[in-house]
């Protein structure tokens, strides 16, 4: 069943937010291995959709994704373009299976965040009204050292850049909220994941496989948009907060001295990851990034009981465009101003150009 | 002061997180981060990366001449609570290291 209401919320989102001045320009993004991979990572995920809709229900394939922006990312990452590319290059889908997929990917994400779940009116919530109740009476609430607290979030966020490159939303990051806690303060948790990071980066030093940083600050018009920058017209301006590591499954809260080291080492390990990609060969950025890519359905993949990889689709792409035509200049992504190219690139119903 | 001297602006840029502060330039480069001695500095660069994190923790301001509001620099300077300004046209060039300005980010204005 399609919800053409949701397509239209769905634009409405992404070109308020794709049009805000950007500049990313670190790293050469994996995805630049071309359209090709985009194409055949897109489809894989569209196959694998069909497949897992043939057993399970929307809530049980929508809790294999582990955040709600997991499933926006997707969208906006590969999904609806690579499967354009495929179209272009002859290889199916048509235009009203894209959109049918599009918008399936929507419901799901409904599943997720059911308030606001294309982040039109500034919210991300994905916890329910007790569970923050609860939060905001039971953590270990500190406000001795706000300024390691706010390290601690650049660091994991530049953490979680250098090891997930530009896919950080769909692979390590998740911010939700905000909510009302008392007194006009709103509440972010921003989670952190890094335990698929020995599988890409063996070299790394061994991060915590999961942070959660429980921040409450005193502000009352915190907004988020689709890509998650939280903004408040007054400037976030840091209250409280708590913040954990979970290692095996065993949550630990952290002390201020604790968190102090922790974002001194964040910070560390994106600095050396920053190092060791840009030394990389070129096509061993793209090899990475097809793994990324990967990664970003694999949840699918394992409910599926499938072992599909991508490395040898990745080969033979640079095979057949000759290793010595690889270049993978640093990307910026150049924001589109008109309103007419962001509905060309993300409507399933308009093919591209 | 020198921020109420209109002939004193040495760059221009947009707010992408707002504030005021008044400190020693430190630029940095891709090819030369630099840690200087002492923490508190302004950072001037042409665009950050996360390899520029423990520098910007450091930092109680930032100057970046690439970027807009959702760059690197006007991320993290959001969540580090500090004043930054992007598009800040050849400030790498016109401050100088150790410098010492006010940063205005609110109204996107270095003063000397």
């Amino acid at each position: 069943m399609l919800f053409m209401g949701d397509l239209d919320d769905f634009f409405e989102s992404v070109k308020k937010a794709y049009a805000k001045p950007g500049g990313a320009n670190w790293p050469a993004r994996g995805k630049q291995i071309g359209n090709s991979f985009i194409a055949i990572a897109a489809l894989n995920q569209l196959r694998q959709l069909k497949a897992v809709r043939k057993t399970k229900t929307g809530q049980e394939i929508a809790s294999l994704f582990w955040s709600a922006t997991q499933i926006r990312y997707i969208l906006t990452g590969e999904f609806i373009v690579g499967l354009k590319i495929s179209k272009k290059e002859k290889q199916a889908p048509e235009l009203e299976e894209i959109t049918e997929y599009t918008n399936y990917l929507l419901q799901l994400l409904k599943f997720k965040t059911s308030q606001d779940p294309f982040c039109l009116h500034g919210l991300n919530r994905t916890l329910p009204p007790e569970k923050v109740g609860l939060l905001a009476s039971s953590l270990p609430w500190r406000s001795s050292d706000k300024k390691t607290m706010r390290n601690a979030v650049a660091a994991a966020s530049s953490a979680a850049w250098a090891f997930a490159y530009d896919a950080y939303f769909a692979n390590a990051m998740e911010i939700h909220g905000p909510y009302a806690i008392q007194n006009g303060k709103q509440m972010l948790v921003r989670e952190y994941k890094f335990d698929w990071v020995p599988e890409v980066w063996p070299q790394a030093p061994k991060l915590p496989e999961k942070l959660q940083f429980y921040l409450i600050y005193d502000n009352d018009d915190i907004a988020l948009d689709w890509e998650l920058h939280p903004e408040s017209k007054s400037g976030l301006a840091l209250g409280q907060y708590a913040a954990s590591t979970t290692q095996n499954q065993q949550q630990s809260w952290l002390s201020d001295g604790e968190l102090e080291r922790l974002a001194e080492n964040l910070a560390s390990f994106a600095s050396q990851q920053v190092d060791y990609v840009n030394a990389l060969p070129v096509l061993d950025k793209i090899r990475k990034g097809a793994l990324l890519v990967y990664l970003q359905t694999k949840s699918l993949s394992d409910a599926l009981g499938e072992d599909w990889r991508p490395e040898q689709d990745v080969e033979k792409i640079i095979l057949e465009k000759g290793e010595e035509n690889w270049n993978a200049p640093s990307r910026a992504r150049n924001p589109l101003t008109g309103a007419f190219e962001w509905i060309t690139i993300f409507d399933p119903r308009v093919p591209l150009d | 002061m020198a921020e109420n001297n209109p002939h004193s602006v040495l760059a221009r840029g947009a707010c992408a997180s707002r504030g005021r502060v008044e400190g020693i330039i430190h630029i940095a480069s891709d090819d030369n981060l630099g840690f200087p001695s002492e923490n508190d500095f302004i950072l001037v660069c042409k665009q950050t990366n996360p390899a520029y994190s423990t520098l910007l923790m450091r930092s109680k301001g930032v100057i970046a001449e690439i970027g807009g509001i959702v760059s690197h620099a006007a991320i993290i300077a959001r969540e580090l609570e500090i004043p930054c300004i992007v598009g800040a046209e050849n400030a790498t060039q016109i401050l100088k290291e150790g410098q010492k300005i006010v940063l205005d980010a609110t109204n996107g204005v270095v003063y000397g």
